[in-house]
């Protein structure tokens, strides 16, 4: 699935103002090791809506988590039997549609939107991701943007090629899933999606 | 016979959450080349079935750095 050139843009801009917001908020922030407790109190200030974030018990495959937005307030839930890395990266995907979503992104018919996200994935393999698929990739990748600085990832590529680091070390450093860094340093995506994107929106 | 039940009984549960003021809700779903929507919606039933039994808790990961 390819995502929307002008939507990737907002949402990228959306990420940046959020990341110079933490800045100031945690003064001295080390911003390749975001807390999710600060970010969330970030967010919920910069866009006036009160958090919440629930760790619940129940057997899953398929559903990492979700989250329900009402007036002024939303709720995350995240399935508890996740590693600590997946626990922290679906909170801060879910935070994401708080950030990035706009209210044309909303929707209380979730069973339709379990089934087009299902129905999406394989009909637009090669396309752009069509609406409610949009949402939820551009989300993954604001959080991959929030939590793994794209300034960090030519100079971890470089020492990846020199074989001083690996896959596994910057995960654990900035505290993301191994999985969701692979994505990041993939050549496609970081040549072609986020490094133009972050290029128009920080300069060279 | 039914074969959508767990969609159906999600269904029901959004439509009285709409009443109730959801606005919105999104899902994060891994494995997304495996799962029917069927599977989704049973998982999803289960997560709330156990928030119906008081069985999820404050998620807090205890990372603030703010001094």
């Amino acid at each position: 699935m390819i995502i929307s050139g002008e939507k990737a843009l907002e949402a990228f801009k959306k990420i940046h103002y959020v990341r110079e917001e933490y800045a100031t908020y945690v003064n001295g922030a080390n911003l390749n090791r975001i807390s999710v407790e600060d970010l969330y109190a970030v967010v919920s200030n910069m866009y006036q809506i009160g958090i919440n974030k629930k760790k619940v018990t129940f057997e899953g495959n398929f559903l990492r988590g979700m989250i329900e937005r009402y007036e002024g307030r939303a709720i995350v839930r995240v399935r508890a039997n996740q590693d600590d890395d997946w626990l922290r990266f679906t909170a801060v995907k879910e935070l994401c549609h708080v950030i990035i979503d706009e209210k044309e992104d909303w929707s209380v018919l979730g069973v339709r939107t379990i089934e087009d996200l299902l129905i999406e994935y394989f009909a637009n393999i090669g396309d752009v991701a069509k609406g409610v698929s949009q949402s939820e990739m551009l989300a993954e990748v604001a959080a991959l943007e929030l939590l793994y600085p794209y300034e960090c990832r030519a100079h971890d590529l470089a020492q990846m090629a020199a074989k001083k680091t690996t896959i596994i070390k910057i995960a654990s450093y900035h505290r993301v899933p191994p999985a969701m860094i692979s994505r990041a340093v993939d050549n496609y995506y970081h040549t072609v999606v986020a490094g133009p994107i972050w290029k128009q929106i920080l300069g060279d | 016979m039914e074969t959508n039940l767990q969609c159906t009984k999600l269904a029901a549960r959004f439509e009285k959450m709409a009443a109730d003021g959801l606005l919105d809700v999104k899902f994060f779903v891994r494995n997304q080349d495996e799962a029917s929507a069927e599977s989704v919606c049973e998982e999803v039933n289960r997560l709330y079935e156990a928030v119906d039994r008081g069985e999820e808790v404050d998620l807090d990961f205890r990372d603030s750095v703010r001094a």
